[in-house]
């Protein structure tokens, strides 16, 4: 406390006083101008009521276009956003990891993670998000769009996606790394792929770090190239017609 | 052609019937009679019998000497828009102080909630330009101190102190113009006046620069 009860009252009285001496009753000429103001709208003519109505249905006509403009800009200029349902965070690795749960998108793009995977996405803005897979196998679907970039990484490896529906799977223990690609194409790079390789509909990739391998093949045939390499340790993955069978691929595909 | 020979007839004339004495005399009653009977005086006869008390309202509930005109047309507006409903012509000043005190809340809650949208307080800005203020930079910030403090109350004590210390009405006069109980006013012009006062206890600088301008303010 710095002041007592009296010398406080009189502070107070005396900012009372400094206000009253400042704020007074004097009017500047700006300040009588308010009348004037007032006294024009008090005395304007009463415009025709025929007229008033076309004002009014023309004010909303124009209200309506300008609402579905602003709409229309809104939805062609918004934010992608995402929303993740099922599934447990962890809080291990990286920021919001999910297991077996979803991640949807704003934009109708999803992200699926089969049961023990380990995802989060890293980075969003309004043309496509990153998605970063730490381990186990993801069924997506992108949205196609104008401008539209997504990008998966798992393990070493960066898929680049500008719309289409593919799985992918990352396996760290076997350092492998296996896409499917069921509608539209990706391109994937990392080792063995420095320069890219593109997967088509259809298409199946499956680099192996460990064995320097790449292995480029399709879906329906896949269950003989796994025989063809069976050096390759095989991955934690769906295989072949039953792969197919539950993700209902068109049969031009499954043939 | 039988339209243009036919005279025109105004159905809507009115004819006014002045009061004999000038307006600028008459009591409150009169004006508001001359007013609602359809008088062109009456509303500038209105204005220069209201507009400085309803200035000085203004201007010492949101400590701001200017920029307070737009707030000034809303009240005579509302002043005149609603006069002729007025039941006791007598109630005029009456009348006009609740409605400048409605939009004084109203601006002041305003302001809060611009405050809160802002989520920071920048302080008590005492208006646009200096015009009106004091020319001592140390009174200046002590008045822009003790509208902070009041912004620190609620707008209803604020409303009453201001009513009460600032404007000089009585007790009673507050509780009319606040449309509360005299004991409900008493409480309130209490609670912020000792608001005020806990306030300004804490503020050591405040009270040492205001000893100071004791007798120049006096």
């Amino acid at each position: 406390m710095t002041g007592d009860r009296s010398t406080t009252s009189e502070s107070v009285d005396r900012l009372v006083t400094l206000a009253q001496s400042t704020f007074t009753d004097d009017l500047s000429s700006n300040e009588n101008e308010v009348f004037d103001r007032l006294a024009k709208g008090m005395h304007a003519p009463t415009r025709n009521p025929r007229l008033r109505w076309f004002a009014l249905v023309l004010s909303f006509a124009a209200a309506v276009a300008l609402a579905t403009i602003a709409v229309g800009l809104v939805h062609r200029t918004r934010h992608l956003s995402f929303r993740v349902t099922g599934g447990s965070p962890s809080t291990e690795g990286a920021d919001d990891p999910r297991t077996a749960g979803r991640i949807d998108f704003s934009d109708g793009s999803f992200v699926a993670l089969q049961p023990s995977a380990r995802a989060s996405v890293t980075d969003i803005d309004d043309h496509g998000a990153h998605v970063h897979l730490e381990r186990g196998e993801l069924h997506t679907r992108f949205v196609r769009a104008k401008a539209a970039r997504w990008v998966v990484d798992a393990g070493p490896y960066l898929v680049t996606v500008a719309g289409t529906t593919f799985d992918i799977a990352w396996t760290p223990a076997e350092q492998t790394m296996e896409v499917w690609v069921l509608d539209g194409s990706v391109v994937v790079k990392g080792p063995l792929a420095d320069l890219g390789i593109s997967i088509a509909t259809g298409q199946h990739l499956r680099a192996n770090l460990v064995t320097g391998r790449v292995l480029l093949d399709r879906i329906d045939r896949m269950e003989e190239s796994s025989d063809a390499i069976e050096d390759d340790a095989p991955a934690a993955s769906p295989q072949g017609a039953d792969y197919l069978r539950r993700l209902a691929i068109p049969r031009s595909i499954s043939r | 052609m039988r339209g243009d020979l036919m005279p025109q007839i105004q159905h809507d004339a009115k004819i006014l019937v002045l009061p004999a004495t000038d307006l600028i005399e008459a009591d409150d009653d009169a004006l508001v009679d001359a007013l609602k009977a359809g008088d062109l005086r009456a509303p500038r006869v209105i204005w220069q019998r209201f507009a400085g008390p309803v200035y000085l309202i203004l201007r010492r509930s949101l400590g701001r000497p200017n920029n307070v005109e737009d707030l000034a047309e809303k009240v005579f507006a509302k002043v005149f828009r609603r006069v002729a409903k007025l039941r006791e012509p007598s109630s005029l000043e009456a009348f006009v102080i609740s409605v400048t005190i409605r939009t004084v809340l109203s601006e002041l809650r305003r302001c809060r909630l611009g405050r809160w949208l802002r989520l920071g307080d920048a302080g008590h800005n005492l208006g646009q330009s200096a015009r009106g203020l004091p020319s001592d930079a140390g009174q200046r910030r002590a008045l822009a101190r003790f509208y902070d403090i009041l912004g620190d109350i609620s707008t209803g004590d604020r409303i009453a102190f201001v009513l009460c210390f600032l404007v000089g009405l009585e007790v009673g006069e507050v509780a009319a113009a606040l449309d509360l109980s005299l004991a409900a006013a008493e409480k309130s012009v209490a609670r912020a006046r000792a608001r005020v006062e806990h306030h300004v206890r804490q503020d050591g600088a405040l009270i040492d620069f205001l000893s100071g301008i004791d007798k120049e303010v006096a």
